[in-house]
């Protein structure tokens, strides 16, 4: 019998050609079924190819907004976390009201009601500029989160040493708690990065001429939905698969270590 | 040196840990703090490190108080040496920079001179292989023996140690022993919290009793061990010296 060489438990595992094959074989079967549907569509790759630059566009327009609403929401998500364990009441109210109500409601609605009712109110009318922000704050809710418990989950007796040399609060924050929190936070930073590149997409309903948006205008010219939204597809998962892969990687190196 | 206590009160929410002491201790070197778990021994030490405040009373150190607030509590903190129990360590720190963070940031030395001066603390204590080690690579032994290479380096006015062979097996708690002695053959100012009575017992120059939140002896170790007059000093020793 060969079923029992596909049950692959720790302390029997299976062997490494049952892996290798058992990869073959289904990436074989799902090509087989993708491309039985392929075929009996019509498909028209060639009119997707003239708009190339389109897609090409948005896909380096997602990128950079994700970069940089990566690089603000993890400066607000720092400022938040702190807000939150602040001993001044009202900060810490405040904090905790803002992470609260981001987190509580869908992305999609924060997009349609900073765009069309605060940015509107205060004639704003940079799509990039609003759709970077509300997705920072969106992910900094978020992060502020995973912050503070990389924060908390540095030990008492840490902070006891910390004084005992005669380290200020902020020194104490700068050389003990940041580099021993980040440590802890990393995996999950890295995986917050990979939902914000995917949380993006919600943006093309501002008509933010991202990545998805790029794709809706390429389809609505083209009509050919499947040669539009294939492409779409495949272009998250290029950016978002090593960005699971760092995060698993990195997790596995703070395991050791700690 | 000479720590008096002036009605010194710490509580902990609703529980009384010491309770109004007045006395004065006077030591050439060393002082061992010994007496049952809970009986307020850690507390009274924390409190001459400045890392917590009582809550009334006042403590001078040859005839200066610890100050009250910071920055003037920090500034005086950083003077002394303090070992603690285990996890004394930064874990994201090697040897080597577990000793030259507080030269640097706290004391203002140069780079390389903070790096001059760890070095030789290490060296002293036969760490100096270890220099580049993090803590979790290094046994409890050495955990500890960084520990205290860090509290020297700063050049203290005294150190403090709390319980620091509490958390180590008989082999290594020999080692640092070893090490404490040598400190006291340096003639360093240090007071100790431990439950090596064998060790207080014979190189400490005073032994004070603290139980139920007050002093209840001080008295030189031979007296203490031999001839205790405080019947609660003598049942305690009693019962842990038996074995």
């Amino acid at each position: 019998m060969i079923a029992p060489l596909f049950f692959d438990r720790p302390q029997a595992p299976s062997p490494r050609w049952v892996r290798i094959a058992t990869v073959l074989v289904l990436a074989a079967a799902l090509a087989a079924i993708c491309w039985g549907l392929l075929a009996a569509s019509t498909s028209n790759w060639s009119a997707i190819w003239r708009y190339r630059a389109v897609f090409w566009q948005g896909w380096l327009l997602t990128i950079g907004i994700s970069l940089a609403a990566l690089a603000l929401s993890t400066a607000a998500g720092v400022l938040l976390a702190l807000a939150r364990r602040s001993t001044f009441l009202p900060l810490r109210s405040l904090a905790l009201l803002y992470i609260e109500l981001i987190r509580g409601s869908p992305l999609l609605v924060q997009i349609l009601f900073f765009w069309y009712v605060v940015a509107d109110h205060f004639n704003i009318t940079d799509r990039l500029l609003v759709g970077t922000l509300v997705l920072s704050g969106f992910s900094s809710a978020y992060l502020a989160e995973m912050i503070r418990s990389g924060i908390e989950s540095v030990g008492a007796s840490q902070l006891e040493s910390a004084r005992a040399i005669g380290l200020s609060p902020f020194q104490t924050y700068r050389f003990v708690i940041f580099p021993q929190a980040i440590r802890q936070v990393l995996p999950s930073l890295a995986g917050q990065f990979a939902s914000l590149i995917k949380d993006s997409s919600l943006l093309s309903v501002i008509g933010l001429p991202e990545f998805t948006q790029g794709a809706l205008q390429v389809n609505s010219a083209t009509y050919s939905t499947l040669e539009s939204f294939v492409p779409l597809g495949i272009g998250y998962l290029i950016l978002t698969l090593p960005i699971s892969a760092l995060s698993r990687l990195l997790e596995r190196q703070f395991h050791y270590e700690s | 040196m000479k720590v008096e206590l002036h009605g010194v009160t710490k509580r902990f929410g609703g529980q009384t840990v010491l309770n109004r002491i007045t006395s004065t201790i006077e030591f050439p070197h060393t002082l061992a703090l010994i007496g049952p778990s809970g009986g307020g021994k850690s507390t009274f030490l924390r409190l001459l490190a400045g890392l917590i405040a009582p809550d009334a009373g006042t403590i001078t150190i040859d005839g200066e108080p610890i100050p009250g607030e910071s920055p003037a509590l920090r500034r005086y903190r950083a003077r002394i040496g303090i070992v603690f129990q285990a996890f004394n360590l930064f874990p994201h720190l090697s040897a080597l920079d577990n000793i030259r963070l507080a030269l640097t940031e706290v004391h203002g030395l140069s780079p390389s001179m903070a790096t001059t001066r760890a070095m030789d603390a290490l060296a002293r204590f036969q760490l100096a292989d270890h220099a580049h080690k993090r803590p979790a690579t290094l046994s409890g032994g050495q955990r500890q023996r960084v520990a205290i290479a860090r509290a020297i380096a700063i050049q203290p006015k005294f150190l403090l140690f709390d319980e620091p062979t509490s958390s180590l097996d008989p082999e290594m708690t020999a080692e640092v022993l070893e090490l404490l002695a040598t400190l006291r053959s340096e003639n360093r100012t240090m007071i100790l919290v431990t439950h090596e009575m064998g060790f207080a017992r014979h190189t400490a120059d005073l032994v004070a009793f603290i139980s139920g939140g007050s002093i209840e002896e001080v008295d030189a170790p031979e007296r203490i061990f031999g001839e205790a007059k405080n019947p609660t000093v003598r049942n305690f020793l009693a019962r842990v010296l038996r074995y």
